[in-house]
């Protein structure tokens, strides 16, 4: 009894003690001479597989020319924020952090990334080979330099359906948002007669936050409100912001252009693979071709998103959408994290990047001048977009909340406007002014 | 040649020591460290992040400060005050979405329990088939939350989903198909799923309890003239209180920090109609990073729930001693 008691005891000792050691694991890896960066890449192509087939092509090419090796890992958009957060809080993360553009002015502040002087400037190959538009919206005018270095730019583009457009005897993509109306109301129809729409004119992730939010501002700006006013106070119920809200909702009560089911799609995948189908003729999307060319798929052309008319604010039709880069603050790799960068926004590796990766746009200019390159249909409609009718997301440290209250004001509109058809500029006003309140309380 | 040598038996007046022989003081450790794994698992687990969510809760965390947490500036009762201020946007979502959240957890937990009391009852008897029909039941509760949940989801999509196709194009009871996973009928979605995922486990305990339950006590009361009815209320229930008590106190402190069904029907942001508090308090904290007012919210959240635990042992067990003496 006395040997089995002690046997036990150690046993207990054992395991109590392994259990404490194997939960202080982590972070205990041992130096080496060859280093090693830890790189979170962005999810560009229509799938993860295919993101880090091509990644590794590029990440190989950079440690034959350096010897330093680099580990992938590419993150989905959907929690990506969060991950971020969570590196930021603990303190460990990756070496090199690829961010949306439009967290930029969130994460900027809070010190996680490495701030870059002009000597780190000069090591990645200095801040005038980017295009003014993307240096811009990374934080090149951040006092104290910017954390963020731009790598690919995108814009949100409006894609039609050739075919569709040519059986319904459209022969110009619309421009203004009248000819827009006009024309998804020609391609709404019922194809076989059953009494219900089985083709609508225009495709939408109405249940997407994150989308609606991208559409207001751009939206929001065409009819005279932004996000915030010259002072930085938010104003997402101002007049402008209703009436964009308004129309779009319009489209589904009023126009009857967009199917009411739409209220309950969450990804712009559903939208596209309804593109692909033929069931929608019009869609507003960021890099869609990619799927479309993925899918086998080549009744599309692109063009910039309509304009209202009249115009009562500004000529927007998209932010800037794209990836950043960012050095993690804690990175012990800062050196050769520059020399990644380097290699990254380098020329050579954005021509083969816009080659290999459709729908993006390469932020350095002599690469985004290449006429390799820009000879796609679809690029040179993304370029003058970019120069045209983008604007950057405002730089004000509430923007990420912002874009969350917005989004999901928008949409529980777009979930009313589909279950009881109807939605008044009242209550559209009246969701707005509670989500501009509870950005007020957020300051 | 061995001798068996006989020792005379020992008398404890004479020889004390040896009759008596000296206790060990040395504690026995051994019960300690068997517990020792799980009581540091339950520290880092549970306790050490309660009590640093507390601590956040007295903190303006967000975005500037997360990165050196421990330095984030201490602003007293701001945030509680803040979530709590009916008058203010948060602090009248926060007081909505908790009534909403009570209504959610009586039904849920009402159906609940009705429908596995009902269940174990009828399947206390012997019949054919009954392990099959046991089985059945179990299986949501064996399903993994996640697979089960989107299965619902996909039957509840206006455009094709199973349930709007079998109503209006197979029974042709309603014209158009409503909406599921948005607007009001929601709420009746959240508590469908919910209940369908948390039966089984009061069908489970009280079957067991109802195991306890001896058949002569029906037969006394039938011979005394009650029906399957009364008996059940007035024989078969009160017999089985002290699992019920514990029953219903689970249920309910599940049901209410319900975050599965929601997270995944609804995806990041609920429909209105259909907020719980839990996924407000996701928002709230990484919605908006704004950690020190989803801290708040949770741990009034976490006072709301002992409050009412409290009171609910209060009134349960007292009577439960008395009925046993």
């Amino acid at each position: 009894m006395k040997t089995t008691s002690r046997l036990m005891t150690v046993l207990a000792i054992g395991v109590a003690g392994t259990a404490v050691l194997a939960g202080c694991s982590g972070g205990g890896g041992a130096s080496d001479d060859e280093v090693t960066l830890k790189w979170w890449a962005p999810n560009l192509m229509p799938t993860i597989a295919q993101d880090e087939e091509y990644y590794k092509t590029l990440t190989d090419k950079f440690t034959e020319e350096t010897g330093i090796k680099v580990e992938t890992q590419v993150n989905a958009w959907a929690d990506y924020y969060n991950k971020i957060l969570g590196a930021i809080s603990s303190g460990e993360g990756p070496d090199v952090m690829a961010s949306g553009t439009t967290w930029v002015s969130t994460l900027t502040p809070s010190g996680g990334f490495m701030q870059f002087d002009d000597a780190s400037l000069e090591a990645i190959g200095g801040a005038d080979q980017f295009t003014q538009t993307a240096w811009d919206a990374a934080g090149g005018q951040n006092e104290g330099g910017t954390s963020m270095i731009p790598w690919v730019a995108g814009v949100t583009t409006m894609f039609y359906n050739t075919k569709l457009f040519e059986e319904a005897g459209i022969t110009e993509a619309p421009t203004t948002w009248t000819e827009f109306l006009d024309d998804a109301k020609k391609l709404t129809v019922d194809k076989d007669g059953d009494g219900t729409i089985d083709q609508w004119g225009f495709g939408y992730p109405a249940g997407f936050a994150q989308e609606w939010s991208h559409t207001m501002f751009a939206f929001g700006e065409q009819n005279g409100t932004a996000f915030f006013d010259e002072d930085g106070n938010p104003t997402l119920n101002g007049e402008g912001m209703v009436d964009a809200a308004d129309q779009f909702l319009q489209l589904m009560t009023t126009d009857k252009v967009l199917n009411p089911a739409s209220a309950e799609l969450q990804g712009m995948s559903d939208v596209q693979q309804q593109f692909i189908n033929g069931e929608v003729a019009i869609m507003f999307g960021s890099g869609s071709n990619t799927s479309f060319d993925d899918a086998g798929f080549t009744d599309y052309a692109a063009a910039q998103i309509v304009l209202n008319d009249p115009l009562a604010g500004e000529a927007v039709t998209t932010h800037i959408a794209g990836v950043d880069m960012g050095i993690f603050a804690e990175s012990k790799h800062q050196e050769q994290a520059l020399e990644f960068m380097k290699f990254l926004v380098r020329e050579d590796t954005q021509i083969d990047m816009a080659k290999n990766i459709k729908g993006i746009l390469p932020v350095n200019s002599a690469a985004a001048a290449d006429p390799d390159v820009s000879s796609d249909p679809v690029f040179k409609v993304n370029t003058e977009i970019l120069a045209n009718t983008a604007a950057g997301f405002p730089d004000n440290l509430l923007t990420g909340q912002a874009e969350t209250l917005i989004g999901d004001a928008l949409k529980t509109l777009a979930a009313q406007a589909a279950t009881q058809g109807a939605v008044s500029r009242a209550d559209i006003q009246a969701v707005l002014d509670e989500a501009n309140s509870q950005l007020e309380a957020s300051q | 040649m061995a001798t068996l040598t006989v020792q005379p038996p020992l008398n404890p007046l004479e020889d004390p020591e040896h009759f008596f022989p000296k206790r060990r003081k040395k504690r026995n450790l051994l019960p300690y460290l068997l517990i020792l794994p799980a009581a540091i698992a339950e520290l880092l687990i549970h306790i050490i992040p309660m009590a640093l969510g507390v601590y956040i809760s007295f903190v303006q965390l967000n975005q500037v400060s997360i990165r050196n947490w421990l330095a984030a500036p201490f602003v007293g009762f701001a945030n509680y005050v803040n979530g709590l201020n009916p008058a203010g946007a948060i602090g009248a979502e926060f007081f909505e979405t908790l009534a909403r959240t009570i209504i959610y957890t009586v039904l849920t937990v009402g159906i609940s329990w009705s429908l596995g009391t009902a269940a174990a009852y009828f399947l206390t008897s012997r019949f054919r088939g009954q392990a099959v029909i046991r089985m059945f039941f179990l299986v949501p509760y064996a399903v993994p939350a996640f697979v089960g949940i989107i299965a619902w989801a996909f039957m509840f999509n206006q455009q094709d989903g199973l349930i709007n196709t079998v109503l209006v194009d197979q029974l042709h009871l309603l014209q158009e198909g409503p909406f599921w996973l948005v607007g009001p009928l929601s709420f009746f979605v959240l508590v469908i799923v919910s209940v369908w995922g948390i039966w089984p486990f009061a069908f489970l305990l009280q079957l067991a309890a109802l195991q306890t339950v001896p058949h002569e006590v029906h037969e006394a009361a039938s011979i005394d003239g009650a029906g399957r009815w009364r008996t059940f209320w007035g024989v078969t229930l009160p017999m089985i209180r002290a699992s019920n008590v514990v029953l219903l106190l689970l249920m309910f402190l599940a049901t209410f920090n319900q975050f599965n069904v929601p997270f995944v029907l609804f995806g990041v942001s609920s429909p209105k109609e259909a907020q719980l508090i839990s996924p407000l308090i996701y928002q709230f904290s990484f919605g908006t990073w704004n950690f020190g007012l989803g801290s708040a919210v949770s741990a009034l959240l976490l006072a709301f729930l002992v409050i009412v635990t409290a009171i609910y042992v209060r009134l349960v067990m007292p009577k439960e001693k008395s009925s046993r003496a």
